[in-house]
């Protein structure tokens, strides 16, 4: 167990300083500096140049990456160039309004779509399991920013729920309110994750349904619930925690748009603006940090998969 | 008994005062700036936000785009036009309470002109490289000393790049929280969230401002504001509402919709520097070509005011020339076959739209179709962000034709720049712009504005298409918004909420 979490750990590593080292890459390659934003259409390139060099934008790429990377070691990830304040605490900000929204929605998700997986594996080719299963559809493409943009009209606009469309302006500040703000949001990230995680589950447990050795559980004469819960569950959660894993790198890419729409200063909108703003720093900060998420769920992922599934060798 | 009556009078104004007194407004803001001192970087939103309101320069640009006073009382012209002293308002207060004079201006504009930009942070040097010397004689004075005259002198005074802070105020605690002597001091910044300015109490004008709290939200999205507009979190979308979303709000009591007169036109510029541009035919096909009335008609519903040349019908000097060009596509055809185009040899370009701006990608989009319709144009559309447009079109004008929105006010000087973007290299009108910016005559100089206009048109320089709209709305209890755009800033001291 403990060199095959060493290894995972080195192989995580290693994808870290892959993906922030492309970003480095792609930040040099692709037009537009952050100089040159700042100074719009008073953007002159003599006085271009002036600022490259007060934002040590002037420097070698080399030595900027060695530098970047020194710091990063350091757990300083530098300073962001647009809102001249730390990286760190930037993506700290953003992290505390996209982490509750991801882990809430994902959570609901799970319970919701689990249930109602199951049932409709139970009673394949029912009406129920066609409705479930259509409404499961009608979830996957349905865009989430229409379906963000339809609950602020039914919820806020015409049912005139005491909701705010957007985060507070002192943030967590005003608790209350910043927790009423991610009440919708949540609501639409949940609604299209779980329609996806609902076909997951039912085909999952269909798929085990069928398999020999619950049909020779049930010809012992065990239960329809044993036979369920005691053999079927446990297989036909494989595949589906690892759904979960992607899912959650899936979710914090969703939530780009989700936070867009509701106004939310989250991870999501904090990359896009350091895109477009060419803020080298916190592109590399952001991309980082969420590549880190990504490998630690991937990495959770294998080891509940292996706590499930005993056949799993760590050799 | 008169003077009963006068303190009836003065109870009742007071009431209608207080009637106006009081509440909190939140407006929606399309982008976010990077900083909020608009001496530091670039932005129309910063302007948009803090001008005047925050911020205060010697002389500002009203509601209407004229320039009056702010912190200078009033001012003198020498007869050479080479002096300009400025009498100061006397106790005025910044929002840190320190006392605002005339050391304050004198460090300002030291700095402004200072061309070491990394020792200044000031963007914009070359606004103040006229001015020779900038003096005190006594606390309330400030005397400007030009080294030639400068018909724009008191305009760029008017930008929100010339507006001042206390003078030992540290440039990196003005970038994030600026402080001025405006009738709002700024409270709070919310990254990607919101600003949130409050009255300032020690206001000089008395009774300014009416509200109590100014909230500034940044909603990029236009479907985002029209639902938060709509469910009451916010009062007023302020500029670049969609269209289709004015349309609407229009036929809804519970808001009204504006659209008003602005500096923003919309550029199609043609790089005039190469192929297929350099040649004046293919550019004035482009200008028969294009059916502008059609425009403003499918693209933006009809919000729009067609225009010529280089200035909005809002602004001084103005020469109508939006039927410089009738739309005769068959003369257009016949232009393109003089200079070597026709169906079997189209004319093929490239055309640059920034993805962030709504109003110019329609635009540009539905200019695309006309030009296509030709028969004898090929136009390919290529999406770049702002930040490769800035790079690419406008720093290395490594374009064709692009489209953007110059907001600016009294920005046609450009044209007289030969490095600029657009690439236009005309001895005749850079001699027309330094006539118009060296005399002392006002008619002169408006002469030469106008005589310029109409050599722009006729060399097709660039499409104008339209000078855009100020198009926003605002819940029906806003009253003295000020609608129009003509002003750097949304001017709110005057702003007050319907009880």
């Amino acid at each position: 167990m403990w060199p095959y979490l060493v290894r995972r750990c080195v192989v995580a590593l290693a994808t870290l300083w892959l993906a922030s080292s492309l970003v480095f890459l792609a930040l040099l390659v692709i037009p537009g500096d952050p100089a040159s934003i700042i100074l719009g259409f008073g953007a002159d390139p003599e006085r271009v140049a002036a600022l490259q060099a007060r934002l040590g934008l002037d420097k070698p790429p080399l030595e900027r990456y060695v530098l970047w990377y020194a710091g990063a070691l350091r757990g300083d990830l530098g300073e962001s160039i647009r809102y001249s304040s730390p990286v760190r605490s930037e993506i700290a900000r953003g992290l505390s309004v996209t982490l509750p929204l991801v882990l809430v929605a994902l959570t609901l998700a799970t319970l919701i779509s689990v249930p109602l997986g199951i049932l409709a594996a139970r009673r394949a080719g029912s009406w129920l399991d066609v409705g479930i299963s259509a409404g499961a559809l009608l979830g996957i493409v349905l865009p989430s920013f229409w379906v963000g943009l339809m609950f602020i009209y039914l919820f806020i606009v015409q049912l005139k729920l005491p909701l705010p469309t957007n985060f507070p302006i002192e943030g967590w500040r005003d608790p209350q309110r910043a927790l009423l703000a991610l009440v919708l949001p949540i609501l639409t990230v949940t609604l299209s994750r779980s329609a996806l995680l609902v076909r997951m589950v039912r085909g999952s447990v269909l798929e085990v349904l069928s398999q020999d050795y619950v049909r020779t559980a049930r010809s012992k004469g065990l239960s329809e619930r044993v036979v369920l819960y005691k053999h079927a569950l446990r297989n036909a959660a494989l595949p589906v925690v690892t759904v979960l894993g992607l899912e959650f790198s899936q979710l914090l890419i969703a939530a780009v748009i989700v936070e867009t729409v509701f106004g939310l200063p989250g991870l999501g909108s904090l990359s896009l603006t350091a895109i477009s703003a060419r803020d080298f720093p916190l592109v590399q900060g952001i991309v980082v940090v969420l590549a880190a998420f990504i490998v630690l769920a991937n990495l959770i992922v294998d080891l509940l998969y292996a706590y499930l599934d005993p056949r799993v060798s760590y050799a | 008994m008169t003077k009963g009556w006068f303190w009836v009078l003065v109870l009742l104004l007071g009431l209608a005062v207080a009637q106006n007194r009081g509440g909190s407004l939140t407006v929606a803001i399309q982008t976010e700036p990077t900083v909020f001192d608009p001496s530091q970087a670039a932005g129309a939103d910063i302007a948009r936000m803090v001008y005047d309101n925050v911020l205060q320069g010697l002389v500002k640009r009203n509601v209407k785009g004229e320039i009056v006073p702010s912190l200078a009382e009033r001012w003198t012209v020498s007869a050479s036009s080479l002096t300009y002293t400025f009498y100061l308002r006397k106790g005025v207060k910044f929002h840190d309470r320190t006392p605002f004079d005339a050391a304050d201006v004198v460090a300002k504009f030291n700095r402004a002109k200072d061309p070491d930009t990394k020792r200044s942070g000031h963007i914009r040097p070359e606004l103040y490289r006229d001015i020779a010397s900038v003096s005190a004689p006594d606390s309330y004075t400030v005397v400007f000393t030009l080294k030639q005259p400068n018909q724009d002198f008191l305009f760029t005074l008017s930008l929100p790049e010339s507006t001042i802070g206390p003078r030992e105020r540290k440039l990196e605690e003005q970038r994030v929280r600026p402080i001025g002597t405006g009738p709002f001091r700024f409270a709070a910044w919310e990254r990607g969230v919101g600003v949130r300015l409050e009255r300032n109490e020690a206001y000089y004008i008395p009774n300014l401002p009416y509200l109590d709290r100014v909230n500034f939200r940044f909603m990029g999205d236009g479907d985002a504001q029209l639902a938060a507009l709509r469910a009451g979190d916010i009062d007023v979308i302020a500029y670049s509402m969609l269209p289709e979303n004015a349309q609407i709000l229009s036929r809804d009591p519970r808001f009204k919709v504006f659209s008003g007169s602005g500096t923003a036109e919309a550029v199609a510029s043609m790089n005039n520097s190469r192929p297929p541009f350099n040649d004046i035919r293919v550019r004035r096909a482009m200008e028969y070509a294009v059916n502008k009335d059609e425009l403003i008609q499918g693209a933006m519903l009809g919000y729009g005011t067609k225009i010529g040349s280089m200035r909005s019908p809002g602004e001084a000097c103005y020469e109508d020339l939006s039927n410089f060009y009738t739309y005769d596509p068959n003369r257009a055809r016949q232009l393109l076959a003089e200079a070597g185009y026709n169906a079997q040899n189209p004319l093929k370009f490239t055309f640059t739209l920034a993805a962030e701006f709504p109003y110019e990608r329609r635009i540009g989009e539905a200019l695309a179709a006309q030009l296509n319709r030709l028969g004898v144009v090929q136009v390919s559309i290529q999406v770049v962000d702002f930040g490769t447009w800035i790079q690419k079109a406008f720093l290395a004008a490594d374009y064709q034709m692009t489209i953007i929105g110059h907001v600016e006010a009294n920005d046609i000087g450009r044209y007289a720049n030969p490095n600029y973007y657009w690439r236009y290299n005309s001895p005749q009108v850079q001699q027309l712009y330094t006539t118009y910016l060296r005399t002392n005559d006002p008619k002169k100089a408006c002469d030469a504005l106008k005589a310029m206009q109409r050599k722009l048109a006729e060399d097709a320089v660039s499409i104008w298409t339209m000078s855009l709209p100020a198009l926003g709305a605002y819940r029906a209890n806003v009253m003295n918004w000020p609608g129009a755009s003509l002003s750097p800033g949304i001017l709110l001291a005057e702003v007050y909420l319907a009880k």
